[in-house]
């Protein structure tokens, strides 16, 4: 793109989509052949949305979530939930320092740019509700002081779902702040043999240093929020989210919130995309992993194999498309 | 065996004629299906056209998207079929309609036929119904390993037309080669892949020639136990009149029980006062022997219809006539009729023949229920056969009995009415009683009862009567039948009980038969006394079964021209409702538009529209739900090179144009224009190339 920086303008300002291509480049160095995963991370990144990471272990949950952490040279913190795990542990703690005989706040490891919660539905749901706060408002209350949390602030939760046992599954009100939920999936026969050859020596992980700055994020998010939404568009995302709650099997459809969270995501695709606007196919590429998962089935369609996600793509494919 | 080996030579034939088939596809098979069941049902004059309907699929290029709510019209259709047919073939045919019904079933199903024949995505909404519905949850887990072969409902309509094809009367052989190689032609494509053509052959038609055979042993099976039911039924059965024989229950053992319930209606037209109680005779008979009445000689002929549908005259009418109106069972008493004396025409009796012997039984040959009318004379005799030298006989064993009464009232030397009196008068000093006694065996029934017991039920009552008159030289016979002297309240007419059975006596004097019943009147009495009080509770439920038998009844008299009269205005209403569904649609879709006015979309007049257009008039049509961009990455193939590379650019301006709040420059603006433009000219060329090649 032809810049014509302005005098108050840095130089190292760098557009949307540059940022976006050089964050994609370098996770793509370390987790391999995952080019949408990637992409809806840094959409839900750059939208200012957190991530719920559903899938296997060993797919590469952690490495996604450190690569991007490592890549845009902030604070990254890791937090493995487990049942024992209290809200004290994630949000900090007010210790007496016998000298001053005065309490002071040990920050805890959210007080970080990009926080991993890994298996997050092992922690009891006490635990579970100290991130309530944090992923909504971007602050903690300890204490009855308040505290902000660290700009940009992103949550990358995981969870697996084949082993049930010992878990608290997510409340509804926890699952409707994240604003994706996708799974990796396996990666095909050639690009695992790759990441074979790769690991013999080094992980990669180790060589990833960071590609962007803190000023190049504000700037991306900076520029998704001036993308440009044409109220047909907008009354599309409404229509869609509407087609949820009136589905068939569903007991709880998705929630204003998710109408935003909707919008918000489709306009990182765009800039992305190079796009100034949104267009209708960057809603329908992201509304299943944005709005699946705020979805309550109903015991009995869950029973008859009904997914959240069949319920999310019948509306879309119910819905004439703006065109 | 033959049938089997000249099946399997056939389907030799035919192994390969499918092997060049192949996969017949379904809505062929729904038409041969079509054709087979125009065969056997011989319903050509339907089967054509919908077999052309059904094959023009072939010239109509054009398909229909299906919603959800067009599929439940179609089948809503299809059930609305299914009441008319059912209303006009229970009207036309009355007794047996089901298998009619199955007959015409292919008919009612003709809009989903239709439906899934000319509709797109009529697949996809049933699979997708399907697996919501938690009917078929168990099986939804396999489903997704049955993708390849969704819910057809031409396989359904296959299956409806071999079972309509099935309720005839026709060729069974055909239909079972028909149906049998049909379900081949079906099963074929669907064979496991490993299977060898051959060894499936060979299995299928085995099995098809095993389920021939146990078709066949399970019908002989059937007709064998009918038999064998019938006669078990036919030993049991007591309520059966026999016009040649009656054996009577004189001379034995233990109590009379007769059933409680109703077994016919009589209603009187005019409200004479001295019309009820009125004897309706069965049979009468000529001879005693053993306690049993026969008939001798008894021969039956012919009754002419008379002019009106339903009308038979029995003989000459008179003006003192009176009119009763019968609703019975016609099986009941296996066709006898339940008359009473003198009766000169009956009408509304729907029966093909009607024959009476010379003892004055008529029977009919008809089933299900009527209500006919019955005129006749009350005092006038019938046309019953002239005594013959058997009405005066008086059987060697009852002699002794019938001459000491004889002697016992001195009948002889007084004139013949006086002798009727004094008989009818002898009796009114026995006991009515239902217990029977135990007779001595010595003695005969008869001669007990004159003699010593003087204590018994109607039967004794009538036959020593008969004798005693027989004796006096008066010709007398036995008559048979019911006695309706019981008014129902509830019902606004006579109701007849099976315990209402009756023997009565003739006697012929002044040239012609008449009726004297000799059996004391508390009897009527005696014989209510031994009813439960629930009885009351089952003749209500009896009422409302003759109610609803009644309606139906009427339902059928209905010609044609009333029927049509019922049906044309459902259809109307039908038709009407489905217009204002469509009207109701069209003004939602207005609605909407009008919305989106409001909210004033932009640049709907985008030049890149004509694309659309000129492409779905080529078949290339955008679904609703697909964006242009996903549109144009699957029509992608159908584009030249030069037009893919115009495409795109002009797509993205045109998305700029319509869903950037900010909308074109007017260079860019133009820009759109001209690239639209230039893909039309490239279109139209390509399209004059391709035609001249």
């Amino acid at each position: 793109m032809a810049l014509s920086p302005l005098p108050t303008q840095k130089p190292a300002n760098l557009s949307g989509q540059a940022v976006y291509q050089r964050l994609s480049d370098n996770i793509q160095q370390v987790v391999k052949g995952q080019p949408a995963a990637i992409r809806k991370l840094l959409a839900a990144f750059a939208s200012g949305g957190h991530v719920l990471l559903e899938d296997h272990p060993g797919t590469g949950k952690t490495t996604l979530a450190k690569a991007l952490a490592f890549s845009v040279d902030v604070a990254f913190k890791r937090i493995q939930f487990t049942p024992d795990l209290l809200p004290s542990d994630i949000l900090g703690v007010s210790i007496l320092d016998p000298e001053n005989r005065t309490f002071h706040f040990h920050e805890g490891p959210i007080f970080a740019n990009i926080v991993l919660a890994d298996e997050i539905n092992r922690a009891s749901p006490r635990t579970q509700s100290a991130l309530l706060e944090a992923k909504a408002e971007s602050q903690v209350s300890v204490d009855g002081t308040l505290n902000q949390l660290k700009d940009p602030f992103f949550v990358i939760a995981t969870q697996n779902p084949v082993d049930a046992r010992g878990t608290y599954p997510l409340p509804e009100a926890q699952m409707d702040r994240f604003a994706l939920q996708f799974r990796l999936g396996y990666i095909s026969a050639e690009t695992e043999v790759e990441i074979l050859s790769h690991q013999i020596e080094t992980h990669p992980i180790e060589t990833v240093s960071p590609c962007v700055t803190r000023e190049d994020i504000f700037g991306l998010k900076q520029q998704v929020k001036q993308i440009r939404v044409s109220p047909e568009l907008k009354r599309y995302v409404v229509d869609i989210v509407n087609a949820t709650r009136q589905a068939e099997g569903v007991q709880l459809g998705a929630s204003p919130r998710g109408s935003i969270a909707l919008m918000k995501v489709a306009q990182a695709l765009a800039l992305f995309d190079g796009y100034d606007f949104v267009t209708p196919d960057h809603i329908q590429e992201i509304a299943v992993p944005v709005l699946a998962h705020r979805l309550v089935m109903e015991a009995q369609s869950r029973f008859s194999g009904h997914t959240a996600e069949q319920v999310v793509t019948d509306s879309l494919k119910s819905l004439p498309v703006p065109a | 065996m033959t049938p089997t080996g000249k099946r399997l030579g056939r389907l030799g034939l035919g192994k390969l004629r499918l092997g060049k088939l192949g996969a017949i596809d379904s809505a062929s098979l729904c038409s041969l299906a079509i054709a087979l069941w125009g065969y056997q049902t011989s319903l050509f004059f339907v089967a054509l056209p919908i077999i052309l309907i059904l094959e023009a699929r072939h010239v109509i290029q054009q398909r229909w998207q299906i919603s959800l709510s067009d599929l439940k019209e179609a089948g809503k259709l299809c059930a609305a079929l299914l009441a008319i047919l059912l209303v006009i073939i229970v009207t036309v045919k009355k007794s047996v309609f089901i298998y009619t019904l199955l007959q015409w079933l292919p008919v009612a199903g003709l809009p989903l036929l239709i439906a899934q024949t000319y509709g797109l995505g009529v697949q996809t909404l049933l699979t997708e119904q399907f697996q919501k519905g938690n009917y078929i949850s168990q099986a939804s887990h396999r489903s997704s390993l049955r993708q390849h072969s969704p819910f057809n409902l031409h396989h359904l309509y296959f299956g409806v037309c071999i079972a309509a094809s099935s309720a005839t009367d026709s060729d069974h052989f055909v239909f079972y080669i028909g149906a049998t190689t049909l379900t081949g032609l079906l099963l074929w494509p669907l064979r496991p892949a490993r299977s060898e053509p051959a060894l499936w052959l060979l299995l299928f038609c085995l099995s098809a020639g095993l389920g021939f055979a146990g078709h066949r042993q399970l019908a002989h099976f059937q007709q064998q136990l009918e038999a064998q039911v019938i006669a078990m039924i036919g030993n049991m059965a007591s309520g059966a009149v026999n016009p040649d024989g009656n054996s009577t229950r004189m001379g034995s053992v233990g109590r009379l029980k007769l059933s409680n319930s109703i077994a016919f209606r009589v209603k009187a037209d005019q409200a004479l006062p001295d019309t009820f109680p009125v004897l309706l005779q069965e049979a009468t008979y000529n001879q005693y022997k053993l306690s049993t009445w026969t008939a001798e000689n008894s021969l039956f002929s012919d009754v002419p219809p008379g002019s009106d549908d339903g009308e038979w005259i029995l003989g000459p009418a008179t003006e003192q006539d009176v009119t009763l109106t019968i609703s019975t069972d016609l099986e009941r008493g296996d066709g006898i009729l339940t008359l009473p004396r003198g009766t000169s025409r009956l009408q509304q009796l729907p029966v093909e023949e009607m024959q009476r012997n010379q003892f004055g039984a008529v029977q009919v040959n008809a089933k299900g229920s009527a209500a006919y009318q019955v005129q006749f004379s009350r005092g006038t005799g019938s046309l019953d056969a002239r005594p013959t030298s058997a009405d005066l006989q008086v059987p060697n064993v009852d002699k002794a009995a019938v001459e000491s009464v004889f002697d016992q009232l001195s009948l002889t030397g007084k004139s013949e009415r006086e002798i009727v009196s004094l008989i009818a008068a002898y009796f009114q000093d026995f006991q009515y009683s239902l217990d029977l006694i135990k007779p001595d065996p010595a003695v005969s029934a008869v001669s007990d009862f004159l003699l010593n017991t003087q204590t018994g039920h109607c039967e004794y009552f009538a036959s020593a009567t008969a004798l005693l008159l027989r004796e006096a030289g008066i010709p007398a016979r036995y008559a048979v039948g019911y006695s309706a002297h019981e008014f129902s309240s509830l019902e606004g007419q006579y109701i007849v009980r099976s315990r209402d059975a009756h023997a009565w006596t003739l006697f012929y004097l002044d040239g012609r038969w008449q009726t004297l019943d000799t059996t004391p009147p508390d009897w009527t009495a005696q014989e209510k006394a031994m009813t439960s009080p629930l009885q009351v509770i089952s003749d209500f439920f009896a009422f409302l079964g003759f109610q609803a038998s009644y309606r139906i009844r009427q339902l059928g008299e209905l010609g044609l021209k009333e029927v049509l009269m019922i049906v044309i205005p459902l259809f109307c209403y039908l038709l009407w409702r489905s217009v204002q569904v469509f009207q109701g649609q069209q003004t939602n879709s207005t609605a909407n538009t009008n919305q989106l006015k409001q909210q004033k979309p932009n640049g709907l007049d985008s030049e890149f529209y004509q694309i659309e257009k000129t492409l779905s008039e080529q078949g290339l049509e955008r679904l609703r739900t697909e964006s242009f961009l996903q549109w144009g990455d699957r029509i992608q193939a159908a584009l030249s090179p030069s037009q893919q590379s115009t495409f795109k650019p002009a797509l993205i301006l045109h998305y700029r144009y319509r869903f950037d709040p900010q909308g074109l420059t007017a260079t860019e603006r133009q820009q759109l224009q001209s690239l639209s433009q230039q893909w039309l000219v490239e279109h139209s060329k390509k399209n004059a190339e391709e035609q001249n090649h």
